[in-house]
């Protein structure tokens, strides 16, 4: 039984729906230029409400999460909608860090209102320029200098009396007080003349006794007064250092006093300057120009020491009207969280708190920080700063090798700064699935989610939108004005790129990808508008240059190197069709694929799982394929067939369930005996009641197998056949609508088993009737045939080896 | 004109003598540039005659430790004395852009001083307290000028 041309007509595919252009009813225009209304966030409505509830609820974790595959706009959603958000605000605080006096190692932090930080640091600036002259004036003023040596002068007099008083007591007792280089020997003395022991033995008994205990008694009174020098050097330190306090605090007074009434509304920042002035008081020493020291690198000069009172402004929103919106593209540690870097002076790295910088967390606080969560977890430490900053509310500067512990010096411990910040994280989806599975603390952290759609419904007021939308673009882009054609054309490129005639992508890098190039082609024309030949030439010459695979395959195909027949017919041989991704190029081409069979004991072989290259969808399709192969023959008897299937001159993995169709119609061609027309490829995926599903990559398979039937020359036998639920999904390039519109190839679209294989054999598959038995001649009847003949002969041949084991 | 033509100038200084005062003092006797000056250091062996007491002690400057004043130590200290002068002396002429013979006339060799304060001398620079000490008999008994310098007591640790 052979099917009718007419009932092959049936089911071929009309010209219409191979590509379905749509014109924008809604806008009349010449050229894009022509649209200025905005286009806004088309097709993004759900991703738009979450992103604003984001932003605007306030609550502990509201954090988000704006998820979309690269090039979906996605970075400048998040930065307009919190751009737009942060407009409403006011502008945050400044942070600057000071001295801690007491503890130099955990510099304070002060906080200030927008721009007043600046002012603070600035007014800070020029009390130490006023005190750098005003100190150094002070003691050079006459009135120090007759203060200080005075009291020089009264302990030189206090010291002098002390020797007087001893020198005369000695004199009187005949003993002279003689100075050596370290010390005083004490000596009797006759006539001005010290005695040597001959003399003194020439004294009497009692006047040498008298001699030897004053001079031991002097001896002791000397002692005690050198014991004094020591006390009385630090009597005169003492009296010299509260003097230069004194005239420091004079001097210091006035323009503290003057800072402190103009901050009294910081409590913080009067307590500072408080410990600046007593710190001035306490060091006035320092402050005193003093002769050179002989080694000047090692001496802490006055603009060193003046320094320690400098503000260190980390934050400046001076200026500022709205909150921030930092977006950090390189978030290592440092740039988001700040750090502490070092000087090196004598060969050490030394630090303090002027060299504490500001992260973007601190740069943001007060407003949003959006980071690219991919970036974030490729570099070390950042995630789990992060993720800590928000815990606890507050930014720690530490260094990551202080935070692990990895490093034991000293650094600085600067004080925490508070920190109220959203953060906006924008990422895959595949990422946000997975934090939120593995990270505990992300759910906590993250409690919006922003998915952006992919694409939208292709209808009259959604095209008109995205025309806009296109228009925009170009204007953004400077680029040459569309017509309306080229806008029209590519919107119809955005259907293709979403794979579906009835969606539009929203995938904006593609879009402005197709736009930069169809107006390079124009400018090249030197065209004043960009036409649908442009568009057409840019999306020719993107596939020229990434279709070097696709070629090689293509020529392998044409010089029988790949084995694809586009003619004939074959038993148990069918054209399946696959799709390869390299990169962002997809591209469809045949794959022959054969199934073997014989008696056996029901089992279907799927040989690409058999050597572990079929994924698990392919084997799961082999699996429901199989069944649907013992659901619809002979289910009375035991499937006593063993089938084998493979895809020919595969090396590499087998993924997915489009070829079950074809898997199916092979083996069914196999046992019935039927030949297959090579003239077809098939795709399509199946159930176990044989209804043929949608698969995806439909264009580009379809365009695949024309690209070989072209090469071999178009004999207007040639076609696919598809499921009928990827109609919808047609887009077909020019080239093929063309060669179909002249009949040179054929589209035809099936709902079942029955269908596909009618089409593909020419014969009838063939209908049970009432009393359940398949028309003659069709392939069912043969295919059921077949199996109860393997099931026949299974069972003799079970039965001849049951005999012969009775007999044994 | 020749060495023996040239005049001279005498800085007679002791242990305790102010040899920046004195230097002043003699500059002022500096009118020609030819003008010798010699700076003769008038030892005193009073540091041998307290060492030689087997009671004397020294008292350190710093702490107030005591020690016994040996001979070994009172040759130290009176060596070091003529060449803390003599260091001093040098330096203050080397300013001046002078030199200086330095002699030492020792308390045993007194009367050799006529041989250096001869007819050439136009002044010995002295400081006051020269006047106690034996060497200023010989000096008086010369024909030269004495030109004494106020020396201030014994200075303070």
């Amino acid at each position: 039984m052979t099917a009718s041309h007419t009932a092959i007509h049936e089911y071929e595919v009309s010209l219409p729906k191979l590509f379905r252009s749509r014109d924008i009813e809604g806008l009349q225009f010449e050229s894009s230029d022509e649209l200025l209304e905005t286009a806004g966030h088309i097709g993004q409505e759900r991703a738009i409400d979450a992103l604003r509830f984001g932003i605007q609820v306030d609550g502990e974790g509201y954090n988000l999460f704006v998820m979309g595959p690269a090039g979906s706009h996605r970075h400048g959603l998040a930065q307009e909608l919190t751009a737009e958000q942060a407009c409403k605000q006011g502008g945050p605080d400044d942070w600057c860090f000071v001295n801690n006096f007491a503890e130099p190692e955990r510099p304070h932090v002060l906080r200030f209102r927008a721009g007043q930080g600046s002012e603070f640091r600035s007014d800070m600036r020029t009390v130490i320029d006023e005190l750098r002259l005003a100190l150094p004036a002070a003691f050079e003023d006459e009135d120090y200098r007759n203060q200080l040596e005075a009291i020089e002068q009264e302990t030189e007099k206090d010291v002098k009396e002390l020797w007087r008083r001893l020198e005369e007591r000695a004199a009187e007792q005949g003993i002279a007080v003689l100075p050596t280089p370290t010390g005083y020997v004490l000596a009797p003395v006759r006539d001005d003349k010290v005695m040597g022991d001959k003399d003194f033995e020439k004294l009497p008994e009692s006047e040498r006794e008298q001699v030897k205990s004053a001079i031991a008694a002097l001896s002791e009174e000397l002692q005690k007064s050198i014991e004094q020098m020591p006390q009385l050097r630090k009597t005169l330190r003492e009296r010299i250092k509260a003097l230069n306090e004194e005239v420091t605090a004079n001097a210091v007074g006035a323009l503290i006093a003057e800072l402190k009434a103009k901050y009294k509304g910081f409590p913080q920042a009067t307590q500072y300057l408080d410990e600046v002035q007593q710190n001035i008081t306490e060091n006035a020493d320092k402050f005193r120009e003093t002769e050179p020291s002989p080694m000047p690198f090692l001496v802490r000069d006055a603009t060193q020491i003046f320094g320690l009172y400098e503000v260190n402004l980390v934050v400046n929103n001076a200026g500022s009207e709205a909150a921030p919106v930092i977006y950090e593209s390189n978030p290592t540690y440092r740039n988001i969280v700040g750090n502490v870097e070092h000087r090196a002076e004598m060969g050490a790295l030394v630090t303090d708190f002027r060299l504490i910088r500001s992260g973007a967390l601190l740069r943001a606080n007060g407003g949003y920080l959006i980071l690219d969560i991919e970036r974030v977890l490729r570099r070390p430490f950042v995630w789990e700063a992060l993720k800590q900053a928000l815990l606890e509310k507050q930014v720690r500067i530490e260094s990551p090798g202080e935070l692990y512990g990895l490093v034991s010096t000293t650094s600085l411990k600067p004080q925490a700064i508070p920190l109220d910040v959203k953060i906006v994280l924008v990422g895959p989806r595949w990422l946000y699935y997975l934090l939120c599975m593995y990270d505990s603390e992300f759910n906590e952290l993250f409690k919006v989610a922003a998915d952006l759609d992919d694409e939208l419904p292709r209808s009259d007021e959604n095209a008109s939108r995205y025309a806009l939308l296109v228009a925009d673009r170009i204007r953004e882009l400077r680029l040459v004005p569309f017509s309306r054609r080229a806008v029209v054309r590519v919107i119809d490129e955005s259907a293709r790129i979403a794979g579906d005639s009835e969606r539009l992508s929203m995938h904006m890098r593609s879009l402005d990808d197709l736009l930069i190039q169809a107006s390079h082609w124009g400018r090249q024309d030197k065209a004043l508008l960009i036409e649908p030949e442009h568009v057409e030439k840019a999306l020719r010459q993107r596939v020229n240059r990434l279709n070097r695979v696709q070629s090689n395959i293509v020529d392998a195909i044409r010089r029988n190197t790949l084995l694809i027949d586009t003619a004939g017919e074959q038993i148990g041989q069918v054209n399946g069709l696959a799709v390869s991704a390299l990169g962002e190029f997809h591209f469809g081409h045949p794959v022959r694929i054969t199934a073997t069979t014989r008696i056996g004991t029901g089992n279907v072989v799927d040989i690409e799982r058999e050597v572990e290259l079929g994924g698990a969808i392919h084997s799961k399709a082999m699996m429901i394929l199989s069944a649907a192969l013992m659901a619809r023959y002979a289910p009375d008897v035991p499937l006593s067939m063993h089938g084998s299937v493979v895809f020919e001159q595969s090396y590499s993995g087998v993924e997915g369930d489009s070829a079950s169709v074809a898997e199916l119609s092979a083996l069914i061609s196999s046992l019935s005996r039927v030949p297959i027309r090579q003239n077809l490829a098939v795709t399509g995926s199946i159930n176990q009641l044989g209804r043929v599903q949608a698969v995806g990559g439909v264009n580009e398979k379809i365009e695949g197998f024309f690209e070989v039937c072209r090469i071999r020359e178009l004999d207007g036998m040639q076609g696919v056949i598809i499921p009928r639920d990827n109609v919808k999904h047609l887009m077909l390039r020019k080239e093929v609508v063309e060669a179909v519109d002249n009949g040179k190839f054929h589209i035809y679209a099936v709902g079942h088993i029955d269908e596909a294989i009618t089409l593909l054999t020419g014969t009838d598959a063939g209908q049970r009737d009432d009393s359940g038995r398949f028309p003659d001649g069709s392939v069912n009847a043969r295919v059921e045939q077949q199996l109860l003949d393997y099931a026949l002969k299974r069972r003799r041949f079970g039965a001849a080896k049951e005999g012969d084991n009775v007999e044994r | 004109m020749s060495n023996d033509d040239r005049s001279r100038v005498v800085l007679a200084i002791t242990e305790t003598a102010p040899i920046d005062t004195l230097w002043r003092v003699l500059s002022q006797w500096l009118s020609s540039p030819a003008t010798e000056i010699v700076a003769l250091f008038v030892a005193d062996d009073r540091w041998y005659r307290a060492a030689s007491l087997p009671f004397t002690q020294e008292i350190a400057r710093v702490g107030g430790t005591v020690t016994v004043f040996t001979a070994q130590r009172a040759e130290h200290v009176h060596r070091t004395a003529i060449a803390r002068a003599r260091a001093l002396v040098e330096q203050l002429a080397s300013g001046s852009n002078r030199t200086v013979d330095f002699r030492v006339l020792a308390e045993s060799e007194l009367h050799s001083v006529c041989d250096i304060i001869d007819e050439r001398t136009e002044v010995v620079i002295a400081p006051s307290l020269i006047t106690r000490q034996p060497v200023y008999a010989q000096l008086s008994q010369l024909k030269c000028r004495i030109e004494l310098v106020e020396e201030s007591p014994v200075s303070a640790p």
